[in-house]
């Protein structure tokens, strides 16, 4: 965790148009599937001879931007999320020799942000600014075979909604994702909460959370959920006998929140509403004492919002990787957290 | 090109859909008439538990029945909400409570008794009276928010913010 190491770029994506790109690896097949806000989306091949990649474009047929995109576990399909309302199911047409798409329109009614596929890779979950998670049908007649009935339904034709699920306090969803097994459904949302939905045993559980908003959350196994966003470092959520809660590990001091009033030549204090409730304030003399929240910022090398988490490739059942806004990717290992 | 002609202003039934939704998660709703026994028994009880000193049960009765009237109805999916007046009229009952608290080492104390779902209503009603500095006791105010957000934490005011059933 503390080593830094040197990466070299050994190829660059350079032909999207507009900036916002996403990618996603599918790493038995080796390919890389890109997507952008330039409403495209390629599928990546590696030449073996020449040792490069080759870009072959996706018949997306998007009108806005393409927001996410993720491949399906066993990797012949991939969906891509966008702003038009829409979450697009891509898989190759061998008549056409190409990639084309069908697309999941009806109910989603907003930029959907963020997409999953369940380990059956049939059903799809979504989530986004319409503040709904939703778990759809991905199927593709041909591509797939039938599959066996889950806690989510028994028949599932494309498009089919499985469940629509609402954080408590009606937030935007910004990640949704199946648990290992598929049988349960998590999704964070900018309402600060957790929500974590399991139809065997038809609860729905929701964890407020003392601090900013989650932005990304990883199933690390069916009771061990890591969240991250606008507050920096990782927090592992665990299953107890409880139901879920804070793993203590993770549960660290914050040593910087920053509360601190502002020096006398922030503008905030020439404001002068500021100025206002500061005299009416000043009767009762704020004692702000920050070691009563809990909070699992902890002194890391992460500084700024962690924008997506990441399995790494190999062993998933402790380290993950983050990617953060301050420009940088960290690998973490629970192990040793 | 076909973006090209895309109109962005059109509402599609989805979107209608979700304007709907959201507007049916409004507290304030004009059309929504209660019956004031209710508000009126609530205000009698809250006053008299003042009378005796007890903050906390004050406290607790008030945003009950601010819950009951304003939020609880939004929840179970029907019409819900009250008017302007009887949101003003609430707040400014719970003012009454936050007011007569002066001790100020018990405050975390009756913060931490209440639950999660009541001290997010609490922050919207403190808010509601930052928002109206005339009629309420701001100084009150900011010291109870400062005390609840102690408790609650920065995500208690992610939620106020999030939170479409507001006033």
């Amino acid at each position: 965790m503390s080593s830094v190491e040197e990466f070299s770029f050994p190829f660059c994506i350079t032909t999207h148009s507009f900036n916002k790109d996403r990618t996603n690896w599918a790493p038995n097949s080796n390919r890389i599937v890109s997507c952008s806000q330039d409403k495209n989306a390629y599928v990546w091949t590696l030449n073996q001879s020449t040792n490069k990649w080759k870009p072959t474009l996706v018949h997306l047929r998007l009108d806005r931007a393409a927001t996410q995109v993720r491949w399906s576990p066993n990797e012949e399909k991939f969906a891509v999320a966008s702003s038009s309302r829409s979450v697009a199911v891509c898989y190759f047409g061998e008549d056409n020799d190409w990639w084309v798409s069908k697309h999941i329109k009806k109910p989603i009614s907003s930029t959907v942000l963020s997409i999953n596929w369940h380990p059956n890779n049939v059903l799809l979950a979504c989530g986004g600014t319409d503040m709904k998670a939703r778990v759809f049908s991905g199927f593709i007649k041909g591509v797939d075979s039938k599959p066996a009935p889950s806690v989510w339904g028994e028949r599932l034709p494309f498009g089919t909604i499985c469940g629509e699920f609402e954080s408590e306090y009606y937030g935007w969803i910004h990640s949704v994702s199946f648990s290992p097994d598929g049988n349960q459904l998590a999704f964070v949302a900018h309402d600060s909460t957790l929500t974590i939905v399991d139809p065997q045993n038809n609860s729905i559980t929701s964890i407020k959370t003392s601090q900013l908003p989650y932005k990304s959350l990883l199933w690390i196994d069916t009771g061990r959920i890591v969240v991250s966003g606008h507050d920096g470092s990782p927090a592992v959520y665990i299953q107890s006998a409880n139901g879920w809660e804070l793993s203590t590990e993770t549960q660290k001091k914050s040593s910087s929140l920053r509360n601190q009033s502002p020096n006398r030549s922030s503008p905030i204090s020439k404001s002068s509403a500021f100025n206002m409730f500061k005299n009416m304030d000043s009767r009762m003399a704020p004692s702000i004492n920050n070691e009563d929240i809990p909070s699992s910022a902890s002194k890391t090398e992460v500084q700024g919002t962690i924008s997506e988490l990441r399995h790494s490739y190999g062993d998933q059942s402790s380290t993950f990787s983050s990617s953060s806004l301050d420009g940088k990717i960290v690998l973490w290992n629970l192990a040793v957290y | 090109m076909s973006f090209r002609s895309l109109a962005v202003d059109t509402i599609s039934e989805e979107q209608q859909v979700l304007i709907n939704h959201m507007q049916s998660l409004s507290v304030v709703n004009p059309s929504q008439s209660h019956d004031p026994s209710i508000f009126n028994q609530a205000a009698t009880q809250v006053r008299a538990l003042l009378t005796k000193g007890n903050v906390q049960d004050a406290l607790s009765r008030a945003l009950e029945v601010a819950n009951q009237l304003l939020i609880q109805p939004i929840t179970q999916g029907q019409q819900g909400g009250g008017s302007e007046e009887l949101v003003e009229k609430i707040a400014l009952l719970i003012n009454d409570v936050l007011s007569s608290f002066n001790r100020e080492q018990g405050l975390p104390a009756v913060i931490k008794n209440l639950r999660d779902d009541e001290q997010i209503l609490l922050l919207k009603f403190i808010y509601y009276g930052l928002a109206r500095p005339a009629k309420f006791n701001c100084p009150v105010m900011l010291n109870w928010h400062e005390k609840t957000v102690q408790v609650a934490g920065v995500g208690g005011i992610v939620r106020v913010l999030s939170d479409r059933r507001s006033f």
